[in-house]
Order: C-alpha cells, then structure tokens, then sequence
C-alpha cells in the first residue's frame, strides 16, 4: 500500500462534496482500501444520524425471522404481512394437522377392515375442514383475529385467502389418504364438494351465527345424513352421489355470491359473539 | 494523516462473529463502516432519506448473509458492493431520479493539478486519462469498472437507458486504449 493519506481538507471536502468529480474518484478508491482513512471520513457523519440508524438495524436484525411456512407462502407471491397474518392461522399448527391426519388414517383403516365401516371416512373426512374454518374463524383459536380485523387489505380477499389455507391444511391429508380407502366407491373424491359445501355455508352465515355453532350445526347435520344412510339396507355412497355432488355445487355458488356481496360493503368480517 | 484502526479485531473475525450471530459484533461493524459508507453513497444519491435506507438495508444484508463472504479479500470491498447494488436497488423502486444524482458526480469539468495527482497515485497510468475523459464518460467507468455493477445497474444508478452506458463505456475504453497506447 503506498503511503500517501487524505489530508483533513480533503477529507472535508469529500464529504462535503465540494471535491471534483475526478479527485472524488481518487478519494472513494482510496477509502475503499485504507483503514485509517476511512475512519477519518466516517468521523465526518454526525455520530447522532449512525445511532438513529443503528436502533433501527437492531430492530430488524433482532427482529424474529420468517417461519418455514411464512417463507413458503411467501415463495407463492404473497407479501410479507399476508405471509405473517397466514402463518398464524390455528389449522397450521403441528397439533392441529396431526390430529387431522389420526382421525383421517383412523377411518381409513377401519375401512380397509370392512368396507362398511367405509361411511366412517365418508362421515369424517368432510367435516375436518368446517371444524378448522370453526377453529380458525371462530373465538376459539384465532390469534390473527384481532390482526385481520385491523389489516389494510381487502376483507374479502382476506377472508379467501385464509379460507383457502384452512381448507387445504385439512383437504390435503385426506386427499392423499383417500385412495388407501377399498377401491369399490366413490369416497374417495365424492367428499370433496360436500366438505367445500359445508364450508361455504358456515362462513356465510358468520354473519348472523357465530361460525363455530353454525359449523357444529353443520357436522352434527351431515354425521346424521351418513349414519342414516349406513343403517339397514342403504348404501352410503348415495351422498357421493350426483345429487348431492350437483347440490353441494349450487350451495357453493350461492355462498360465495352472498360472502362477496357481503365484504364489499366495509361491515366487520366476523362473527358477532 | 495516520490513524491506526479503531480496534484490534479485524473486520475478516467481525464478519465471522456475525455469521454466527453475534449483534455485539454487527454493532461494532457498523459504527466502523457506517461513516465513510454513508458518505460515499451521498456520492451516487443526494437524498439522505435514501441512503440512510440504503445504509439499513445493507447490514440487515450483512447480518443475513455474513456466511457468504468468501474470507477472500477486503471486507470493506465487499461491504462496498453491497451498499451499491443496494442503492441500486433502492432506487430501481422509485420513480426516475436523474435529479437525485449529486453535482460532483457529472461535474468537475475543470481538473486541478491536485486532482490529476491524486488520480496518478490511486490509479497509477490510468489516472490522467481518467482525468481527460469527459465527465459522462467518466461516470461510466465510475460505475462500471471501479463501483464493478452491471450495465443494467449502472444505467439505473446514472438514469439513463442501458443502451446508453454501453455506448458510452465503448467510447471511454476506445478513448482510454489511445491514451494509454
């Protein structure tokens, strides 16, 4: 390294830019490679701006990093707040997916021991998915609550958004479940529509029924419907059947024209308790 | 002017402590590179508000991603490049800012004696036919060469087309290739 060093005047007038394009040159290679130096010219910054800087850099690096699930929904596009507000719903607890997975592996065995204990899947699996939206959306479980009511977004994209994390945390263990079920029915996808169905119905009358007894409401309704067409000489796969498939349809429709109609008018988004 | 640094921990055992976590070691990092950090970014940005952002966002990177430097080289270089290709990111995500390059960095059109001196001692040859290139040219060599971005980077930091440094860049080595002939 050569000996030659900034002198103060240069070093003042660097940083207050009065040097030349061409002697600043000098002066930023400089810098880059001399200690001493570069301590003169950061001497120059008032100490009180590098501190007001500091306590902020502090505040990110300290800051709790992104979870393995924000970095997820994140690597789909969405911003970091929705990422936050997604990571904090209930149904993505490690608690909460293994006990959707037991229940599901459950029914699933029991089926592969006799096909007529096959209803079991057909009574359980549907209803996982409106006890999350319960435990999500409900005044049971949901920490992002006080968060989502306070959110600058969109309360319906909001709402779909966590609907479609909530739905998905418990479709996708029985979806990948379903085809250990005896290949003689149409369980195995037939309890799709119905699920989405009873899902829609309880997150549109949030409005009027709190969304946790509405979706007891639901289940106890549909565990009825399975029990009575698993006794005597009935099949239960009448509730795989087109009927059911084409009202579950219609039930969806009309549910999502009444949640979007709702949220577009700026009404709070849950329940009243 | 001969001042011996600060402390006798290397910025090469800081980078280190940081990778593994230590914010003491961030802390002492910064308060020994925020200084002169912040006044060469002044140079390429007149707006304090952003180089303070810039400032930020560069030992947030730092603290994210200290494991990454190689252990090769000068850290205060490698701190360097990641303070402009931050600026440069910052100001990718603003509107136009041709205003928002300072004076100096375009002028000094009339060179001084000192000047030619000091660029002979800082880049030895090369130096007087920087000085003699004119200062468009200059700023492209500046951005390009020395500051190491890309042509895209560098047609941000400058605000003009990418095309633009490309030309000019081909103009300023033709022109530094006959002066140094």
């Amino acid at each position: 390294m050569n000996a030659w060093h900034l002198t103060p005047d240069v070093v003042r007038a660097y940083a207050e830019g009065r040097l030349t394009a061409v002697a600043a040159l000098s002066v930023d290679q400089h810098v880059g490679r001399c200690a001493g130096c570069r301590a003169a010219v950061g001497a120059t910054v008032a100490p009180a701006r590098t501190d007001r800087l500091w306590a902020e850099i502090r505040e990110r690096v300290e800051a709790p990093g992104p979870t393995r699930i924000e970095r997820a929904v994140r690597a789909l596009g969405l911003d970091e707040g929705t990422a936050r507000l997604l990571a904090a719903t209930p149904t993505l607890r490690g608690a909460w997916l293994t006990g959707v997975v037991l229940v599901l592996l459950l029914a699933v065995l029991a089926a592969t021991a006799s096909p007529r204990a096959s209803a079991a899947f057909l009574a359980l699996a549907p209803v996982l998915p409106v006890a999350g939206v319960a435990y999500a959306f409900g005044p049971l479980g949901d920490p992002g609550r006080e968060i989502a009511a306070a959110a600058p977004y969109a309360a319906l994209r909001l709402l779909v958004v966590r609907t479609a994390v909530v739905v998905s945390s418990t479709l996708v263990p029985g979806l990948l479940l379903a085809p250990f079920l005896p290949p003689t029915s149409w369980y195995a996808v037939g309890w799709l529509l119905p699920a989405l169905a009873m899902t829609a119905i309880a997150l549109a009358l949030a409005e009027r029924v709190a969304v946790h007894l509405s979706s007891v409401a639901l289940t106890l309704g549909w565990l009825a419907a399975v029990s009575w067409s698993a006794v005597g000489p009935r099949d239960p796969a009448v509730l795989t059947a087109a009927p059911v498939q084409l009202l579950s349809v219609a039930a969806i429709a009309a549910c999502a024209a009444v949640l979007v109609r709702h949220h577009r008018t700026p009404a709070p988004l849950w329940s009243p308790r | 002017m001969d001042l011996a640094p600060p402390t006798e921990v290397t910025d090469a055992e800081l980078l280190g402590a940081v990778a593994e976590g230590s914010t003491g070691a961030l802390e002492t990092l910064y308060r020994r590179h925020a200084g002169w950090l912040t006044v060469r970014l002044s140079r390429r940005c007149a707006d304090p508000g952003v180089v303070d952002e810039v400032l930020q966002d560069t030992f947030v990177a730092v603290w994210r991603s200290a494991r990454r430097w190689s252990g090769q080289g000068e850290p205060a270089a490698w701190l360097w490049g990641i303070a402009v290709r931050r600026l440069v990111d910052a100001l990718r995500r603003r509107p136009p800012h041709t205003a928002s390059l300072p004076e100096g960095y375009l002028g000094g059109v009339v060179e001084s004696a000192e000047d030619r001196v000091l660029l002979g001692v800082e880049h030895g040859e090369l130096g007087p036919a920087l000085a003699r290139l004119s200062p468009e040219l200059r700023a492209v060599v500046q951005a390009t060469v020395l500051d190491g971005l890309t042509t895209k980077e560098a047609a941000v930091l400058l605000g003009i087309p990418a095309g633009t440094v490309k030309t000019r860049a081909m103009r300023a080595r033709l022109a530094l290739r006959k002066e140094l002939a």
